[in-house]
């Protein structure tokens, strides 16, 4: 089976000058914790919410909530994406890019094709595909 | 393929009377972050399940998200019995893989604790033990 036939295409993605705000509304609205970051179609980087988690001030530096807030509305989420990408084509296996998903402990891998971003698959697209593979047998 | 094959069984578990930044650091404390803790008796009868999101949301307020050693204080007020979900859904060590799959997807679980006849505790599964599944299952019909 292959990613091309699993993998998501309705995709929700960020820009690398989206505010980490932004960010963090996307992920709540669509309930997402992975999001690819993109410069037009070319895919630049990716980000979750642990990232902007981890980039947010901690209330115990001398900030008020609004100085907080204010910076969340103004750091780009460029500052702190992952720029060190592992992407996959989509005429890979499904189980190959299960492994991959396992050795490098990372929940969601995008898809590209040609430079273009065509998708995602997370780790509960790769079950699906364990799920079809295992009734199938 | 069943669950006894792929679940782990070197389980760190808490009790009912652990305070929840005890339990909030035996999840952070490690090399893997761990997201979820059976809850167990002194017998080892499975009681409850508490994930790390029980704990962030038990400290949650409307101000950002806190940093760590802010959440442990907040926490140590706290019990695991307080904040633990007690409705656990479990499977046994003989439940095909795929069942536990199905429930996985359809619950949006990330963890099926096992348990014997009795509920004590067997062990765990998570989603990342069905996908290793997957890669075994894979090589093997690659390599036959």
């Amino acid at each position: 089976m292959r990613v091309e036939s699993m993998m998501q295409t309705q995709l929700i993605t960020a820009t690398p000058e989206m505010s980490l705000a932004e960010g963090q509304r996307l992920m709540r609205d669509h309930n997402i914790r992975h999001v690819p970051v993109v410069s037009g179609k070319r895919l630049v980087g990716m980000i979750t919410d642990r990232d902007i988690q981890e980039a947010a001030p901690s209330p115990a530096t001398t900030l008020t909530r609004g100085e907080i807030a204010y910076r969340m509305e103004t750091t780009p989420i460029k500052t702190c994406m992952t720029k060190d990408l592992v992407w996959i084509g989509p005429d890979i296996e499904m189980a190959a890019a299960t492994r991959l998903l396992l050795q490098r402990k990372i929940g969601c891998l995008p898809v590209v094709d040609n430079g273009t971003l065509v998708g995602i698959v997370t780790e509960m697209d790769c079950l699906r595909a364990f799920l079809h593979t295992a009734h199938g047998a | 393929m069943f669950v006894k094959d792929f679940m782990q069984t070197a389980l760190t578990t808490v009790t009912p009377d652990t305070t929840v930044s005890t339990a909030y650091e035996m999840m952070i404390m490690r090399e893997v972050r761990i997201r979820h803790l059976p809850v167990v008796t002194d017998a080892g009868t499975l009681i409850g399940i508490i994930s790390d999101r029980d704990i962030r949301r038990a400290g949650a307020s409307d101000a950002p998200p806190m940093a760590e050693h802010e959440l442990t204080y907040l926490l140590e007020q706290l019990c695991v019995r307080d904040i633990m979900t007690q409705e656990v859904v479990t499977v046994r060590g003989t439940t095909p893989l795929v069942e536990a799959g199905q429930i996985f997807l359809q619950k949006k679980f990330g963890c099926l604790p096992v348990v014997r006849d009795n509920n004590t505790l067997e062990g765990i599964i998570t989603v990342t033990d069905l996908l290793r599944a997957y890669v075994t299952q894979y090589d093997a019909g690659r390599s036959t």
